[in-house]
């Protein structure tokens, strides 16, 4: 007993520092971004090759045990799903009679920017405004310019806003002379960029784009930015660099727009996700 | 180390983390945005004169504050930091008052510095078109450069203080 506790005393450091990593990845992992997307892909890839090939083998005694809780998950999950499509049907016709189109509030709130923290890419705004103000986690930034971004944290007077500029920030677009839909996001230099862009798309330098229709948190409409190069990333797609059309420098003022992601829409699509 | 040391360095990261976070920007440089890192100076000095527990234990409460900061991406920082403090403490001299120790820590530094931001822009940039050696020249490079030439400052200061004291 005493050897076990002298070694771990001996190796403390690197328990220690594997308890700091693990503690490190778990809240990297917690993380809902398009980073960390990429490498849980991986993980489950890698893990489910593993586990294809464990499963191979088959266990004989669980077998029957597995197939009667499969049949009695069935039957539950398929009454769910007739409540849930009724639930559904009734609350379009509810909708429809109370003459209700969202529930989102209109209007804006003027906000003053009182610091702006460019840490390694992660580009964000601190806006004069809170919770007190109306201000909710979501709501879209813009000026008269264009787009800026969306409020990312609120406290009671204060606000921070992911701008354009930041890596997390995936934006559905469309290019307004041709209504070509892409995602717009930022590669790291003073530009951002759109994928998912075909090479036969109609993009040409001088396009403006906009925030499309399937954006959950942007009113459709708004400008982003001006195409100023367009150039085919591999033989399926084209990478269409944009430029903002907000002067993130000289940024001064904002409008906070009170609106919301429409509930409704984002729990279908989550629900659809599920499924 | 004592109570009091705790303290003192405490006060030291928080005043350099509200450094970090509002006013780095002002001397931010390329149109990449690259800023010098002055909380990762402080992490790789205590790694280097207190040890690996006190490096990586710095490293990631000082990581975890900037990340809670920033908004987004919570870890990552905490990860690159606790891992240069942790490397740094290979170096840990007890009698680092030594000129030659002293003069190496601009190496160890620079080591460190890399390290941490290899991974830090490499976990960042997952799932964008630009490739690991772009990421390497255009941020990891640049901020440790950057970096450095405060960090130098730094060891120049902390021995005039030392002398002072002798």
């Amino acid at each position: 007993m005493k050897t076990i506790g002298l070694f771990l005393l001996s190796i403390k450091e690197y328990l220690i520092f594997s308890l700091v990593i693990i503690i490190s990845l778990i809240l990297i992992f917690s993380n809902d971004n398009s980073q960390v997307r990429f490498f849980r892909a991986i993980a489950v890839g890698f893990i489910g090759t593993i586990q294809s090939g464990v499963s191979a083998v088959p266990n004989v005694f669980e077998i029957q045990k597995e197939n009667q809780f499969l049949r009695e998950k069935n039957i539950e999950l398929s009454n769910k799903l007739s409540e849930l499509k009724e639930a559904k049907l009734e609350n379009i016709r509810l909708t429809k009679l109370l003459g209700l189109k969202n529930s989102n509030i209109s209007g804006i709130i003027i906000a003053s920017i009182v610091n702006k923290s460019l840490i390694q890419a992660r580009n964000t705004i601190t806006l004069n405004v809170g919770e007190s103000d109306s201000i909710k986690i979501n709501m879209p930034v813009i000026t008269d310019d264009g787009l800026v971004g969306r409020i990312v944290s609120t406290s009671k007077n204060y606000s921070i806003a992911q701008i354009l500029l930041n890596r997390n920030m995936n934006i559905s677009v469309k290019v307004q002379r041709s209504r070509v839909d892409g995602i717009l996001n930022y590669d790291g230099s003073e530009n951002v960029t759109i994928s998912n862009i075909a090479k036969s798309a109609d993009v040409k330098a001088g396009d403006v784009i906009l925030t499309s229709e399937y954006s959950n948190y942007f009113p459709a409409g708004i400008p982003v930015g001006i195409v100023t190069e367009e150039g085919n990333l591999d033989n399926l797609f084209k990478k269409v660099i944009v430029k903002p059309l907000v002067n993130f420098t000289s940024l001064e003022e904002v409008f906070v727009l009170k609106r919301l992601p429409e509930n409704e829409r984002v729990m279908l699509e989550e629900y659809y996700l599920q499924k | 180390m004592y109570f009091s040391e705790y303290l003192k360095f405490a006060i030291i990261f928080a005043v350099l983390i509200i450094i970090q976070v509002s006013f780095v920007w002002l001397i931010s440089i390329s149109s990449y945005n690259i800023t010098p890192d002055l909380v990762i100076i402080l992490v790789i000095y205590i790694g280097f004169t207190r040890g690996h527990i006190a490096g990586m234990l710095s490293g990631f409460f000082t990581g975890l504050t900037l990340d809670l900061l920033s908004g987004s991406f919570i870890g990552l920082s905490a990860l690159s930091y606790s891992i240069a403090g942790f490397i740094a403490g290979y170096f840990y001299f007890q009698e680092s008052s030594k000129s030659t120790v002293k003069r190496s820590m601009i190496g160890i530094m620079s080591l460190c510095t890399v390290v941490a931001y290899s991974i830090f822009f490499w976990i960042y940039y997952q799932g964008s078109t630009i490739s690991f050696p772009e990421i390497f020249m255009k941020y990891v490079l640049t901020t440790t450069i950057y970096t450095l030439l405060f960090g130098t400052a730094f060891i120049l200061f902390s021995n005039v203080i030392e002398t002072q004291k002798k």
